[in-house]
Parts: structure tokens; sequence; C-alpha cells
């Protein structure tokens, strides 16, 4: 299996710096969540990684070889965009074609058998489909494909619950079926968060965090109780958002809970919680509000 | 399998305790196959690298066992093995709680006594 390798990359548009010599491996097999809020850099990242923008500074290799423009390695490597790169008048079935010459490894019972799930005409123009319809005929793409490094940019843009479940479940059986690295970028992160085996986020051009979910939803806690306890409690510890109801105050707290510090809380009298991928997300990457 | 998603117990435990639930209730019983990790991971699009996990804590307590190329299988004796466990467990997760409680309640020790044999009758 693959691994992608991001080592000290940059991106400069003019004198705007949008990725901040970034590193970042995206070990082969694995299923990663790439997150960040809008503008932080996700979809240039990802541009760069297929050779749609070329890179200011820096590497970005799969199992040692140059990605970007190397027609060999993005054989390899399937990226969902938000993009439309397809002729005007090309069928859905035509774009199906299309990705069959470009990949080789496409799946045609696969892709039928999805198409019917999501309700797809294949005689339909892809252009005339709405933008939900789109999503799921570049998802069926991505689905039906055997690569070794698949990319979601956004790919439930558009769609509706049930399809987007569908969605989860399809991807986690073709993921299942043909195991490859896998990384999906988007804002519903509730959504996904289960699905994920490791987590990067990004923010301002940099990689805030790049560690299995699990690991860091283990490093954070989130403690409740009455507004004056809450703030001795939290004194002096690393304290990422604190909300407050008239007496009543609920922390996040970035360290391990361990036994010691929930007796100290509980003997205080506070509640302790876990904290969730979705609200851990906004507290590390939201930037400080002026009261 | 009843998961609790926003629980602070991290899945993998969850999985792992769910499934000697259905164990000991008899959902599953010795020598016969229990779910497949892919099938959880579907079910509940879940990482399937978490359902393996919580899947190889009952491997590593011998509680079920891998048939290659077959699936996961409840090991013989397993079901005894569990009991064992929660007996030793019973006294510090039900006893001593439902003492503290009736202590805050003032509910004495004859009341207690009299709830029980209530109960058998």
């Amino acid at each position: 299996m693959s691994t992608l390798t991001i080592e000290k990359v940059s991106k400069h548009y003019g004198k705007k710096q949008v990725l901040k010599d970034i590193s970042v491996n995206f070990e082969g097999g694995k299923l990663y969540g790439l997150l960040g809020r809008n503008g932080a850099g996700k979809t240039t990242l990802i541009d760069m990684i297929t050779g749609k923008q070329a890179v200011s500074s820096g590497q970005i290799t799969m199992d040692g070889r140059k990605a970007p423009g190397n027609d060999w390695v993005q054989g390899h490597i399937f990226a969902m965009g938000e993009q439309n790169i397809y002729p005007e008048d090309m069928s859905v079935k035509g774009v199906f074609s299309w990705m069959q010459l470009r990949y080789s490894r496409f799946n045609w019972d696969e892709a039928y058998r999805l198409s019917r799930i999501f309700h797809l005409d294949l005689k339909h123009r892809f252009c005339k489909l709405s933008t939900g319809q789109q999503s799921l005929v570049k998802l069926v793409c991505g689905l039906a494909l055997d690569v070794d490094i698949k990319i979601f940019d956004e790919p439930v843009l558009g769609l509706d619950a049930v399809h987007r479940d569908v969605f989860y479940k399809e991807l986690l059986k073709s993921y299942a079926e043909n195991p490859c690295t896998v990384i999906l970028s988007t804002h519903l992160i509730e959504e996904v968060s289960d699905l994920l085996e490791r987590v990067v986020v990004m923010d301002e051009g940099e990689i805030k965090v790049d560690s299995a979910v699990e690991d860091l939803l283990r490093e954070a806690y989130c403690v409740s109780g009455p507004r004056q306890d809450v703030e001795v409690f939290v004194k002096g510890r690393p304290v990422l958002e604190t909300e407050f109801l008239q007496g009543f105050a609920s922390a996040t707290v970035q360290e391990r809970l361990t036994e010691d510090i929930r007796r100290v809380g509980e003997q205080a009298g506070l509640q302790f919680a876990g904290v969730s991928l979705n609200r851990l997300f906004i507290d590390l990457t939201k930037e400080a509000v002026e009261q | 399998m009843k998961l609790d998603f926003t629980s602070e117990v991290p899945l993998y435990l969850q999985i792992g305790s769910a499934l000697k639930e259905e164990i000991l209730g008899g959902v599953y019983g010795e020598e016969e196959q229990v779910p497949s990790t892919t099938e959880i991971s579907l079910t509940y699009k879940i990482n399937p690298a978490t359902v393996l996990k919580g899947y190889n804590l009952l491997v590593d307590e011998e509680i079920i066992y891998k048939r290659r190329g077959v699936g996961m299988f409840v090991k013989t004796g397993a079901v005894e093995k569990l009991k064992a466990v929660r007996k030793k467990e019973f006294y510090s997760s039900y006893v001593e709680p439902l003492l503290e409680e009736a202590q805050r309640l003032s509910i004495s020790r004859e009341e207690l006594i009299a709830m029980f044999e209530e109960e058998k009758e």
C-alpha cells in the first residue's frame, strides 16, 4: 500500500503564503480526515498532490516517487474535487469511460450498481445534472476505482441525508474490498468522525493536528459545574474554551483525563465528559474573539 | 450491538463490551460465528481499525478466536470465563453502589433485606 509524503511544502500566491512549510505523511491503507476551515489550504494541498497547481517549494512523493507531473503516479491517485473537468456534452456513462481510460482499473459492475442505488441515469449529460447529482457521479467514479490513493474533497456537497449515509457505507465497503489510502476532506465532521482512523487539521496554511482520532480525543475532556469551582479547577490547565451560562461553566481542557484529575474535580463537585471531534475542531481552529 | 456515540468511552472499548454482553446473553453460542469486523464497520459506519481493536480485546482474553479464511468464533468455555469475571466485579459494580445509595437515603439494613425478600416471592 502506498504512502503519500508531503515534505516542507510551501505555496505562495504573490506575497500571500497559503501553505507554510508543511510536512505530513498519509500512510498506506489508512482512512484520513483532512479538516480545516474555509481558506485553511486543504484544496490547495490536494491540487498540488494531483499536479493541478505547482508547489512553490518542498516535495510531494508517493512511495518515494515525485507525484506532481508524473503520469504513472497520477494513475494511482484519484482526486474528486468541486471543479468539473468533463466536456460539456459528455454523458454520465461517458464520464465512466473517461475514468476507465485514465485509470485502467475501473469496475463497471460496481459503477452500474452504485448508479442504480443513487438513481443516476447514465444517458444524462453530466453538465445538466444538479450539484448533488454531479457529486454522486464523481463519488461513483471514486468508489468504482481500484487505486492506491483516493482523495475526496467535499464529497457530499449537495447530497441529501440518505445519500450521504449511503456514501459513507459504500466508502467503507470499497475500502474493505480494495484497501487503499483515503483522504476525506469535509466540513461535516460529526458525520465522519467515527469513520476516520487519523485526522489532519489544517489551520491558516499550517498543520495544526496530525494524530489518530482516538489519541486526539483521549487528550481532551470537558469539565462543568458551578462557575467559581470550574474557574478554580482549570487554573493553570491548558484550557481551549470556556462557556458560561449564568452561574454555570463548562470548559474544554486539552490534557489527558487521569484518575487523579478526575478525583480532584469530582471532590469539588464537578462533572466530566468526553469531547467530540467536532467540538475539539471548533475550539482548536476558531480565532480569539474580542469580548 | 448497542453503542453510544456520544459517550466518552472510546468506541473500541464499547465494541468489546457489547460483544461480551451478547456472548454472555447467548446471542452467539460457543463455537458459533460472530459478525465480521467489516459487517460491524459498515452497519455502524465505524472505521474498521477501530472495530478490529475492539475484537482483539476479546481475542487476547481468549473469548473469541479466528478461523483463518472463515471469520471469528466464540471459544468453548467463553461464557463461563465471562461469568467468572463478572462475578468478581459484582460486589464493586452493584453491591457497593447499592449500599452507598441506601445510606444516603437512610434505608436501614432491615428495610434492604425486606426488599430482597419481597423480590424473591
